[in-house]
């Protein structure tokens, strides 16, 4: 990795305080989701002969949820103050001065979060053994699972530097991360709803259809967990069950965060050129 | 050899740089000196390339760095008036991550840094936190992060504003190094006896103007504002009275014991022959000088003058 700024963060990563909070509560949550669920299906006999792996995916079905959940709340905190945190300790002049390109910065702020979320979500990886063990969800599975929910990290985390970017202090960014991570999937799933309730006439399969939802964290998340559980969750939330014929919304999505989350670097980059074209008188 | 022409820079109905004229010289180190609000930091950031003008030119070697701000980065080093420091690194963490960021090979990184440490003295700090250093230390250490790119234009906004007498020494000295490093310097400063003994020349700016260019005494004639000069002695006090009352540019003569002051307003190469003339004539001279608060006296003066014209010219 050759970005400066990406290897100042990440040797400077464990020397915070607030790396290891991170990493321990997560873990902690993790291990107690998983005791809860092992302890409700031990003590439930009539559920239980033996391990069935309906069961573990369920496990990790819950376990998914909590990750990703994990994974949205916890990179604004982190990357919400990219710039901003700069600017508040006057350090962030002295960045621009250098022979770095404004896109070498956010990239460098960008893929440093990401490469937190990755350790985060690691550390619990041990805890994600109690299903290989019995058996039910493979490797390839998981990975699949890191890589959606990092996809998601990217755009969030895009999002949070853009604010960063466009507004001086932290707190401010903060917040309208935070803002737009719960009303964005509310207003957008509202929306949803309000546009196609009753109308059947559509058909699911639609690309618009697939594109609206695929736009909707919600619905990407459903989506994923339905792919793994193999029921069908969007049926129940959107009553329409073959929107998932063909490429998976979640697919799907995934596409869509790596275009959000490239456009949105590359929009902040030019916010924060000093001297840009944009810029002048 | 720099050259700032017609530069404008306007934030909404403020113009904090208004048709600012300027030439410095290669090598010299060159002060900027202004009220605070005149322009010096805005004029600094341009020429860093921490903000685009809104008219005009800077040339630096004949190449408008105002159309090509790469060239920036390879030729001038910068140290703003107000910066922060990463609390979580040190020293030498610290320099090798700009060193990084001007994308200096990593084997040349260790000497580099570490030559650059002695040049501020700071080379026993290099494995303490930044955090921990003293405002002069980190002053310095900034100095030495705005040296990584070996420029040749050296920026340098109130490099001694906050420091205490003794921080402010160990600076002037630092600075009198670089400037044998033939570097061109330009250090700005709301005080301008503070840079009066470091700077060959001189520019005054007021409301993004400038009032003024050249060395002290060519200010101090034309500003026609005579300096203080006193001399002290042990005895022969009345030859150099004598000698004194020669002089056209020599008035006010006032005798004190064991000491003589009086106005003058002629240059250096005049005064010096006075002290030789005094010397020859045996007047024990045990120190000779002039009076500092001169200096910032003219300053006011001549920013007060730019006022009046300016106020002048509107009515
Ligand atoms: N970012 C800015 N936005 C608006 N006004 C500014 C900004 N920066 C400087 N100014 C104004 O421009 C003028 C010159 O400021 P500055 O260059 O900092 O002066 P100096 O460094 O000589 O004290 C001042 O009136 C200041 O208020
Ligand atoms: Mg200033």
């Amino acid at each position: 990795m050759k970005n400066p700024v990406f290897k100042r963060e990440i040797n400077t990563m464990f020397r915070s305080f607030r790396t290891f909070i991170a990493i321990g509560a997560y873990g902690l949550g993790m291990l107690g989701i998983t005791a809860l669920i092992l302890f409700d299906v031990i003590l439930d006999n009539s559920r239980f002969n033996g391990f069935d792996p309906k069961v573990t995916i369920e496990l990790f079905c819950c376990m998914l949820a909590l990750q990703t959940m994990v994974v949205f709340l916890a990179v604004p905190a982190f990357s919400a103050s990219a710039i901003s945190g700069e600017r508040e300790r006057q350090t962030f002049d002295l960045m621009l001065l250098t022979k770095m390109s404004t896109s070498d910065i956010i990239w460098g702020k960008l893929l440093s979060s990401l490469l937190f979320v990755f350790i985060m979500i690691t550390a619990a990886l041990p805890v994600y053994s109690v299903v290989f063990y019995y058996g039910g969800v493979s490797i390839p599975d998981l990975i699949l699972v890191y890589f959606f929910d990092l996809t998601y990290a990217a755009s969030i985390g895009s999002i949070s530097i853009f604010f960063s970017s466009l507004f001086k202090r932290t707190v401010i960014s903060t917040v309208l991360s935070y803002l737009t991570l719960v009303f964005y999937p509310i207003i957008i799933t509202v929306l949803t709803l309000l546009i196609y309730a009753g109308d059947y006439n559509i058909t699911d399969s639609s690309w618009l259809f697939k594109i609206i939802m695929s736009v909707n964290p919600i619905a990407a998340c459903l989506s994923i967990i339905a792919y793994f559980s193999g029921t069908d969750i969007m049926m129940f939330l959107f009553g329409r069950g073959n929107a998932e014929n063909g490429i998976k919304i979640w697919q799907m999505a995934i596409f869509f965060n790596i275009i959000i989350s490239c456009f949105f670097a590359k929009l902040s980059a030019s916010i924060i050129d000093p001297i840009g074209k944009n810029k002048y008188r | 050899m720099i050259k700032i022409e017609n530069l404008v820079k306007t934030f909404g109905k403020i113009n904090a740089v208004d048709g600012l004229n300027l030439t410095i010289e290669k090598g010299s180190v060159f002060g900027f000196v202004g009220p605070n609000g005149a322009g010096k930091t805005t004029t600094m950031k341009i020429m860093a390339g921490l903000m685009r003008a809104s008219l005009g030119s800077i040339f630096i070697d004949d190449v408008d760095i105002v159309k090509n701000p790469s060239i920036i980065k390879e030729k001038i080093g910068y140290m703003p008036d107000f910066f922060g420091v990463y609390d979580n690194l040190k020293v030498s963490e610290y320099m090798d991550f700009y060193a990084d960021a001007y994308y200096i090979p990593t084997n040349e990184r260790k000497d580099l840094i570490n030559n650059l440490l002695e040049t501020v003295n700071l080379s026993q700090k290099i494995d303490s936190y930044v955090d921990s250093l003293s405002r002069g230390m980190k002053q310095r250490l900034c100095l030495a992060r705005s040296l990584i790119n070996d420029p040749d234009i050296l920026i340098l906004d109130e490099p001694a504003s906050g420091l205490d007498p003794m921080a402010r020494a160990e600076m002037k000295d630092i600075l009198k190094q670089l400037k044998q490093l033939d570097k061109t310097i330009i250090i700005s400063s709301h005080i301008l006896p503070e840079l009066h003994q470091m700077c060959s020349e001189i520019g005054i700016i007021d409301h993004g103007r400038l009032i003024d260019c050249g060395s002290i005494n060519d200010i101090m004639i034309r500003g026609s504002k005579y300096r203080n000069i006193y001399v002290k002695y042990l005895n022969n006090g009345e030859k150099l009275l004598l000698i004194l009352k020669e002089y056209k540019e020599v008035f006010e003569i006032k005798e004190g014991i064991g000491e003589i002051n009086f106005s003058f307003n002629g240059d250096d190469l005049i005064l010096s022959q006075i002290l030789t003339q005094a010397v020859k004539k045996d007047v024990s001279v045990v120190s000779f000088g002039e009076k500092e608060g001169d200096l910032e006296d003219l300053f006011i003066k001549l920013t007060q003058d730019a006022q009046t014209e300016e106020t002048e010219v509107k009515q």
